[in-house]
């Protein structure tokens, strides 16, 4: 939002020096119960199933969100409720509701919950009747404002958003296209290459040097055709086609093609009998990619660990491998299309890996360690009735 | 000894359908080129193949309409199609057409030349548009 629209919207709503005092008075008073209110909100918000599942709600980061809502509330009332630095925070509320796809009818039951604590409060604690009556207004008004604010920031976020989703697929129609028509050349190149390799044969001849050149010209035509398979399932983003699949089973067929060193380790705690309502080749392929990418970032030496458990009405899959780790500036890029940190990676592979996960309903993270990369993978058991997705399956 | 066999190769791209006929060549059979269906059509016309290697996409008719040719006119003989395009709609189709194999660009040459070196050993002496009923005995199979 604009500053001079949020200005615009302070007179509208008569939220003026007289109304911030009132606030800050009743900020004073009601502060040492924010802790208290907040965790009454907290487990409001937490009855709603939907609520949790979107906002991957699990202790942690109920904690964390907890922090968050009461530095949010004490904001609110303290204020200022204009600036750069309040535009900005608000903004990025607005943000976080949009990556969790939070509906937006759950912001007008949650901004209620809050609203009803805190007018309780000033009617038990406020005996002035004018100063209660400013209280009460001044409370419904900057509660207003909040909800405004939030609501527009959401609307100005979701349509990036889309329009970020609809410049992908167009890049995506059109990478396909060249990449389509890249096979017909590459397959000549192929041809070409194998019968240069026969006559050679034929004719006797010999040479170290042309051998070299010939097998890495053929390499080379391989890795284009696996940048053109990736960008082709990319872009395609077919839906799964689903069905109950043994997470074990998955892992040791990706395993068995992966070819580890001797020299690496490979752990795999997998919960006996695991499986996913998923489709078996878009799992096996987000399996391989992180594996691969565990492989490659472990170099020569280390430790390639897969767990494999229930979590949270679903089914986790957590690959964690002993390399360097991602820089703390790349983390947020590395489910991006075309980002790579590798010399030899074309980027591809973690942003399939994500579209593939969020198709099946699910979530992709890049957890926080101390060492090394961990990726958890999380597949709902039953998918939510959301656009874009399937309808909601059973395993009947 | 495997007698020499005719195959008809039918590709747009004509380096690419050159090759395939070197490497047939290379295996003692005998192969000709068409840039298109229409072409195709003409060979099979005057001449008589034992197989037909086919590329997808084409000028004019694909080869999955090629194929549907060759069945309304009862020229019935084992067919591969090529494609840079497969997708499932395209692989049911030739399926359905009786397309023995599909098969991706770029080859797997040595998997091509394993199922061409079938062909010859399958296909029966007397090609498709000389015999009354000719088919190759190899089993649709998957793309896989």
């Amino acid at each position: 939002m604009e500053p001079q629209r949020l200005d615009e919207l302070l007179a509208c709503l008569e939220l003026d020096s007289n109304a911030a005092g009132t606030l800050a008075g009743f900020f004073g008073l009601v502060k040492s119960e924010i802790p208290a209110i907040i965790d009454e909100f907290c487990q409001f918000i937490t009855r709603d199933p939907l609520i949790v599942r979107r906002a991957n709600v699990s202790e942690i980061n109920l904690h964390c969100l907890k922090n968050s809502l009461v530095l949010w509330l004490e904001s609110t009332l303290s204020g200022p409720h204009s600036g750069a630095a309040f535009l900005e925070s608000r903004r990025r509320i607005g943000k976080a509701h949009v990556q969790i796809d939070l509906p937006q009818e759950v912001m007008f039951t949650a901004m209620n919950c809050i609203r009803s604590h805190l007018l309780t409060f000033a009617l038990r604690h406020i005996s002035d009747l004018k100063q209660c009556e400013a209280t009460l207004l001044s409370v419904n008004r900057i509660l207003d404002l909040e909800l405004a604010l939030m609501i527009e920031s959401y609307r100005v976020q979701q349509q990036d958003q889309i329009k970020n989703h609809e410049r992908l697929a167009t890049i995506g129609q059109f990478a396909a296209s060249i990449g389509h028509e890249l096979r017909n050349p590459l397959g000549t190149i192929e041809t070409s290459v194998y019968l240069m390799a026969q006559r050679l044969d034929r004719l006797g001849v010999i040479d170290e040097g042309m051998q070299r050149y010939l097998v890495k010209a053929r390499k080379q035509v391989q890795l284009c055709s696996k940048i053109i398979t990736d960008m082709l399932e990319l872009a395609r983003s077919r839906a799964p086609q689903r069905q109950l699949v043994s997470i074990e089973r998955v892992v040791d067929d990706v395993l068995d093609g992966l070819m580890l060193p001797a020299s690496v380790i490979q752990r795999k705690i997998i919960t006996p009998n695991l499986s996913a309502f998923a489709d078996p080749g878009q799992l096996r392929s987000v399996i391989a990619n992180l594996l691969e990418n565990g492989r490659d970032a472990i170099g020569g030496a280390g430790t390639l660990e897969i767990e494999g458990f229930p979590a949270k009405d679903g089914v986790a899959i957590r690959i964690r491998d002993t390399g360097p780790g991602i820089a703390k500036a790349d983390q947020p890029r590395v489910f991006e299309a075309s980002f790579t940190t590798k010399s030899h990676g074309n980027g591809l592979g973690l942003a399939l890996c994500q579209r593939i996960v969020s198709a099946h309903g699910g979530t992709i993270e890049l957890e926080q360690v101390a060492s090394g990369a961990s990726f958890l993978v999380w597949l709902p058991n039953v998918v939510a009735d959301r656009a874009g997705f399937d309808k909601a399956e059973s395993t009947d | 000894m495997v007698e020499s066999r005719r195959f008809l190769v039918v590709d747009d791209n004509r380096e690419f359908a050159e090759d395939l006929c070197e490497l047939l060549a290379l295996q003692g059979n005998h192969a000709t080129v068409a840039v298109d269906a229409e072409e195709a059509l003409q060979h099979l016309e005057h001449e008589s193949f034992h197989g037909l290697f086919t590329d997808l996409r084409l000028p004019g008719q694909s080869g999955v309409e090629l194929m549907e040719e060759l069945n309304r006119r009862g020229l019935d003989m084992p067919t591969v199609l090529i494609t840079a395009y497969a997708d499932e709609n395209v692989v049911q189709r030739a399926q359905s057409a009786g397309a023995i194999e599909i098969l991706s660009k770029p080859l797997d040459i040595e998997r091509w030349l394993d199922l061409a070196r079938r062909l010859t050993i399958s296909a029966q002496s007397t090609p498709a548009n000389d015999a009354e009923s000719p088919s190759a005995d190899s089993e649709p199979r998957d793309q896989s």
